[in-house]
Formats: C-alpha cells, structure tokens, sequence
C-alpha cells in the first residue's frame, strides 16, 4: 500500500517544505497582532468599569435613586419648594428617614398650584431621555470600538489567504510598522547572526526611536545580554539594576537578579 | 562555591520561559518562535498543503499560546504541544487552504516558482504533490492528521498520539483508514 503512495509522499514531501514559508512575516504578525492584543486589555481595564459605572449611575436615576441621593446630600427641600411632583412623594414617603418626615409632612401645602404637575410632567421624560442617549453614547462608544477592532484582526488571518499579491503587502506591512522591523533586525543581529556589538548598536537605535514601544522592555534587556557578551559587565550591571528592582516586572527581576548573581559569581 | 556561568544562567532563564510565556511577554514568544518555527512551519504547510494558510495557523498558534500554556506540562516536550496546538487550529485554515485549492484548479493554475531544476521534472513534481494534496482533501481532519505526522512528518505513533491528543491505537486504526481511502480515491480517479 505504501508503495503506490511514495511516489505521491517525496513529491508532497518537497513541495510542501516549512522553509518556504516567510518566517519573519508571520514573526512580525505574531508580535503585532500580541502588541494589539495587550493593547486593548489594558484599554479594556478601565473602558469596562467606566461603562459599568455610567450604566449603574443611568439605572439609578431611572429607579428614582436620583432622588433618594438628593435626600441624602440634603438637596430635596429645595428641590420639594420649587418643583416637587406627585408621582415620588409615595416613594419618597416610603424612605425610612425619620428627619424627613415632618417636611414631608409640611410638603402637601405647596403643591397647590394644579397646573405644576401637568408643566413638569415632560421634564422627567426629557432627563431620562438624556440619560437614555448618554447610556446609548456609553454603549456606542465601546460598540462600534469593539466593532472597529474585529476587522483588522480578521483581516490580520483572512484576508492574506483570499488576496492573492503577497509579496504587494508586504513592503506596505513594513513601512507601517517601523518599530516591529527595527525590533527584529536586531534580535536578528543578536540570535541568528551572534553579532553583539551589531547587535548593540541596533538597540541603541532602536531605543533611542521608540524609548517607550510597547517591545522597549525587551530591548532593554536584550541589550544587557549584549553587554555581557561583550564583556562590559559594570555596565551591564548598572543597566540590570532597575531591573532587579522590579522595575519591568517580576519575572524581569528575577532574570535580572539571575544574572547579576551570575555577574558577582564570575568577576571573584 | 558553586560559580554559575553565563551558559547556565541562559538556561535557567528557559525554565522561566513558560511563567514569561504566561505573563504574555513579547520576547518569550519570540524566543520560542526562533526555536520551533522550522518544526511548526513544516508540519503546518504539510497538513494543509498552502502556503498561505499555513503562514496563518503558525500566527495562531503563537497568538493564542499564551492563553494555553497553562495546560503545556513540564518534562513534556514544547514542540510537540506546539504542534498540538497547530493540530487542534487546523479545521478553519484547512477549509480556506481547500476552498483555494478548489479555486486555482477552477480558475487558473498558481504560477510555478522560477527554478534551476529540469521543468518536466520539476512539473511532474508539482503535479504529484497536488494528487496528494487533493487525495489528503477527501479525508477526514482526524485520518489527515494521523496521515501527515506519521507518513509526512514521519514521526512515531506515539508523538503523534501526544500532539493529536489520542491513544497510540487509535492514531495507528486513523492511520490505516487513512490510507485505505487514499489508495481507494487514487484507484477510483486513475490516479497518479
């Protein structure tokens, strides 16, 4: 059985090899679909709970609690004297404040222009529709953000299949992302060419175009691993040093320390 | 005193590299990408048979790693869980690399990379592999998958059980359901 099927094996098997792949287009994918998805995580962190809070502080309003907070704050006198409806004075008077109750009992009295009500009837729709629109504000603004975000993503992992001149992309994905190709020219110079003064150099470039990229830890430190390579050790070891404060992080600190132990070892 | 020397201290810094790939760190990713891309790309490119929706599962795979290392479990080997990964992705890139296949062949033909060798060679090649490719097209994702890592790859059943996430058995019973149909498709289109 496998004797009629090698024939068909070798070729699949030479034309179908991993090399021919374009390894450092789908690296620089990889680190930009990542550098996008941290992005919005840390976006995420406080969109979510603000959103949160405009939707609860809506609710609240709706259910009456703009009211009950004023009674808290000590703003419902004023607002009884001057525009008080029918409608929440049986919630108000349900409102378990002892204090409150002679002015509720002093209120009946002021109500007794008839025409008040029927005038200030449209107010409370009017707020709520205010409310209403800044809720669907709230909601439009993480929606079509969230909507505006899908896209580029699908097209990250579709869109090459379906679009047929490859090689047309690529120089347009290059251009638009300089810090990722600065970023992989020198780790390449570094890992793949073990060139670590190249390699230094590249860094020093690197970080001195983007001193705050999201990939600028990592450069940092890969530039260390270069002056260690290099034999500069004081200097390495004054650049470790924000580091092994934690500086960059727990996992950064605990290289950090690593290597600085590794350092102290090797200089005695 | 035992003295560490930088050596050592790289390769504690790969036993940190699972908690680095936990916390999603860029520079983890890459370090791994640099140490398994050969395996990952080939095996990608050989299940699906297209170059571009092999270049997208590798992508994936990477992307979404940080998310499933938990599940990685020292001792064992990365590469195999890299190619696990691949493994369980595959279904959606395996439909776009087919529904392209379908096209070109509908369509027109992808042109030939230019090369040194003799074309009738280099084109009977070409066409083998597409039998292939089609054949491969007829199974199901399962028996494909035992197909391409133990006859393609060419690695053990027992590997290939560990990335396809089955017992050995039953990659050897997916194994051999495979070829049948493949042979059975061959002979039912006069092929090759």
């Amino acid at each position: 059985m496998s004797s009629e099927l090698k024939p068909l094996l070798d070729a699949y098997r030479a034309e179908n090899r991993g090399e021919a792949l374009d390894r450092d287009e789908i690296e620089r994918r990889i680190i930009a679909s990542l550098s996008k998805r941290r992005a919005r995580g840390r976006r995420s962190l406080w969109i979510v709970p603000m959103g949160m809070g405009l939707l609860g502080s809506v609710a609240l309003a709706a259910t009456g609690g703009a009211e009950l907070w004023r009674h808290f704050v000590g703003e419902a006198p004023r607002e009884r004297s001057t525009a008080t409806t029918s409608a929440p004075a049986g919630a108000r008077s349900a409102a378990p404040s002892p204090h409150h109750e002679p002015e509720l009992a002093q209120a009946p009295p002021v109500q007794t222009p008839p025409a008040r009500p029927s005038d200030e009837a449209p107010e409370p729709p009017r707020r709520q529709s205010l409310e209403a629109r800044a809720a669907d504000e709230a909601e439009n603004s993480v929606a079509p953000a969230s909507a505006r975000r899908a896209p580029p993503q699908r097209r990250a992992s579709a869109a090459p299949h379906e679009q047929q001149p490859k090689p047309a992309h690529k120089p347009e994905q290059r251009e638009q992302n300089p810090e990722l190709t600065a970023y992989a020219a020198a780790r390449r110079l570094q890992l793949e060419e073990h060139n670590p003064s190249a390699a230094l150099r590249a860094w020093d470039s690197y970080l001195e175009r983007f001193p705050r990229g999201p990939l600028s830890a990592e450069a940092r430190f890969n530039r260390i691993r270069c002056l260690i390579e290099l034999d500069q050790r004081e200097r390495a070891i004054r650049e470790l040093q924000p580091f092994a404060a934690g500086k960059f992080g727990r996992e950064r600190q605990s290289q950090a320390l690593t290597l600085l132990q590794a350092l102290g070892e090797l200089d005695r | 005193m035992h003295s560490l020397t930088l050596p050592q201290v790289y390769r504690d810094q790969h036993l940190n590299l699972i908690e680095r790939l936990r916390a999603g760190e860029l520079g983890a990713i890459a370090e791994l990408y640099e140490e398994h891309h050969p395996a990952l790309c080939s095996f990608a490119r050989r299940l699906l048979a297209d170059a571009q929706a092999a270049e997208d599962l590798v992508h994936d795979v990477f992307v979404v790693l940080p998310g499933l290392v938990h599940k990685f479990q020292p001792g064992k080997s990365m590469r195999a869980f890299l190619l696990s990964i691949a493994a369980h992705r595959a279904r959606h890139h395996l439909r776009a690399a087919r529904r392209r296949r379908q096209l070109l062949e509908r369509v027109a033909r992808e042109p030939l990379p230019a090369s040194a060798e003799h074309p009738d060679r280099r084109l009977e090649r070409e066409r083998l592999s597409q039998v292939l490719a089609r054949a491969l097209d007829q199974l199901p994702l399962p028996q494909r998958l035992a197909f391409v890592l133990c006859e393609v790859e060419e690695l053990g059943s027992r590997e290939a059980a560990e990335i396809m996430g089955v017992p050995e058995g039953t990659v050897r019973t997916r194994l051999f359901h495979a070829k049948k149909r493949l042979v059975a498709w061959l002979a039912a289109e006069g092929l090759p």
